[in-house]
């Protein structure tokens, strides 16, 4: 069974413990700078939201890249880059619709989320369940819990 | 602890910046934060100059577990002669800008002199500049500083302190805000930063806080800090619910409440302008003064509000500039 992050952005308070868990695993540092999640602040709106690599199925990245670099975790389903083949062409950072993979001018190379090995450290890190680490085939099912429960009008005992 | 060791002296007569090392023997002493920079400002400053002359000094400074997994770890803190008093003053401030500091490479700033003319101080990692500010930011708001800032330097991810149209108008209780809405409110510090001509302080930091002596006892340490907060009735429940404005009724029924400028120890209408009021739906649209629950940096609490006023219950109307 494949898991996937699931983000509720109306639990968000835009704390980024999520972004300097993911920078302290990845790179040794607190730094937001090189994090591979990024909370958006939409201040008028007064929303946070956490937004990250979905580890789409076809992948565009993985498709893009023309040296291999980028593969499939067949245990975890995250497209993985792999720094030691990657030239740091940026043609990933084009190809991705949603630009959550980017460039790490420090490494030359490319980085995206790979789900930490299978333990998410960003969503270890949030202190509000805003970011949860879920069956990949049921990340509807808070959502349809919620809707069940509004929906139920049933008289109750 | 995580400590840089660099400290930005900037000389604003002269528009020098320069990298020096953080004195590590006051650093362990005095821990960091207030602390620290009272003790940098007490050995420079002669105690009897005037606050808002040029040799008065005016030091931002962050402490060791800025720019951390620590929870409630984005804080800065400025220290200056103050004008109103003419006492010490330290005024603190939560949001981004703290940690942006940090993750620049930098510990402190001392800012001293006067510049000749308005400018303002952009920091990207160890580069450091003064850049004029006539013309451009001199004369506007706290927001339209940031954004014009964020927008000459086409920098989103820049964070911003700076003083608004009080500040440089020697307003003596003027602040320093930063993040558009955290403010090192008290004091007047805001009041010396426009002696000094200075209007902003623009950062923005790759570098990170890394160089922890024991990462595994750090998060770990880190974690049980966390929980102790997320346990306590306050700042587990209290403040993460209704913000700092928990403490109106509460501070009103004790009659510790400053109203009409401390004439009064009560305010009548306090039940009305309370965290729980907040939460209530109003009259006139069915909507709660309430949007959500806003954190500072690294803060696990979240006692920071965002919350929309009905515009039209209100006499004051929205004005363009």
């Amino acid at each position: 069974m494949f898991k996937s992050l699931s983000i509720n952005p109306e639990k968000c308070t835009g704390c980024l413990q999520c972004e300097m868990a993911c920078s302290y695993e990845h790179e040794g540092v607190f730094n937001t700078a090189k994090s591979r999640i990024k909370v958006f602040d939409f201040h008028h709106e007064g929303r946070k939201v956490p937004y990250t690599c979905t580890q789409c199925a076809e992948a565009w990245c993985m498709q893009a890249c023309p040296v291999d670099a980028i593969r499939l975790d067949g245990a975890l389903g995250a497209k993985m880059v792999y720094d030691d083949v990657c030239v740091g062409c940026k043609v990933c950072t084009i190809a991705c619709p949603f630009g959550t993979i980017n460039y790490n001018s420090d490494t030359g190379k490319v980085m995206k989320c790979d789900l930490c090995g299978g333990d998410p450290q960003c969503a270890s890190a949030c202190p509000t369940g805003a970011i949860t680490y879920v069956d990949s085939d049921w990340t509807g099912l808070e959502k349809m819990r919620k809707w069940a429960a509004a929906t139920d009008t049933a008289p109750r005992a | 602890m995580a400590w840089h060791r660099k400290v930005l002296r900037v000389d604003l007569t002269n528009g020098t910046c320069a990298a020096e090392p953080l004195n590590m023997e006051w650093a362990d002493q005095y821990l960091g934060q207030r602390g620290l920079a009272t003790k940098y400002f007490c050995e420079e400053v002669d105690p009897r100059v005037d606050p808002l002359s040029p040799e008065n000094k005016l030091i931002y400074t962050t402490g060791p577990l800025t720019g951390t997994m620590a929870s409630t770890g984005g804080r800065y803190s400025v220290v200056t002669k103050g004008p109103l008093t003419g006492a010490i003053a330290c005024s603190n401030s939560g949001g981004y800008f703290g940690a942006e500091l940090r993750f620049a490479g930098w510990d402190m700033i001392v800012l001293e002199g006067k510049s000749p003319r308005p400018v303002y101080l952009h920091i990207e990692n160890d580069k450091a500049e003064l850049l004029p500010a006539e013309d451009f930011i001199w004369g506007k708001s706290v927001w339209d500083t940031e954004e014009l800032i964020k927008t000459r330097h086409q920098d989103p991810l820049m964070r911003v302190s700076c003083i608004g149209k009080a500040g440089e108008n020697g307003v003596l209780f003027a602040a320093i805000v930063n993040d558009l809405h955290r403010a090192a409110g008290r004091s007047g510090v805001g009041t010396v930063m426009g002696s000094k001509n200075l209007k902003a302080v623009a950062v923005r930091g790759t570098k990170g806080v890394g160089g922890i002596a024991d990462p595994k006892a750090f998060m770990a340490a880190t974690k049980a800090g966390k929980k102790v907060l997320h346990d306590n009735p306050v700042t587990g429940q209290g403040l993460p619910k209704y913000g700092t404005q928990v403490l109106m009724n509460v501070i009103n029924e004790m009659g510790a409440s400053p109203t009409r400028n401390h004439q009064d120890v009560q305010f009548e209408g306090a039940s009305r302008i309370s965290g729980e009021a907040m939460h209530e739906k109003r009259a006139t649209d069915g909507k709660t003064h309430l949007v959500t629950n806003q954190a500072c940096f690294g803060c696990t609490i979240a006692c920071g509000r965002i919350s929309k006023i009905d515009e039209t219950h209100y006499s004051v109307k929205t004005r363009t500039e």
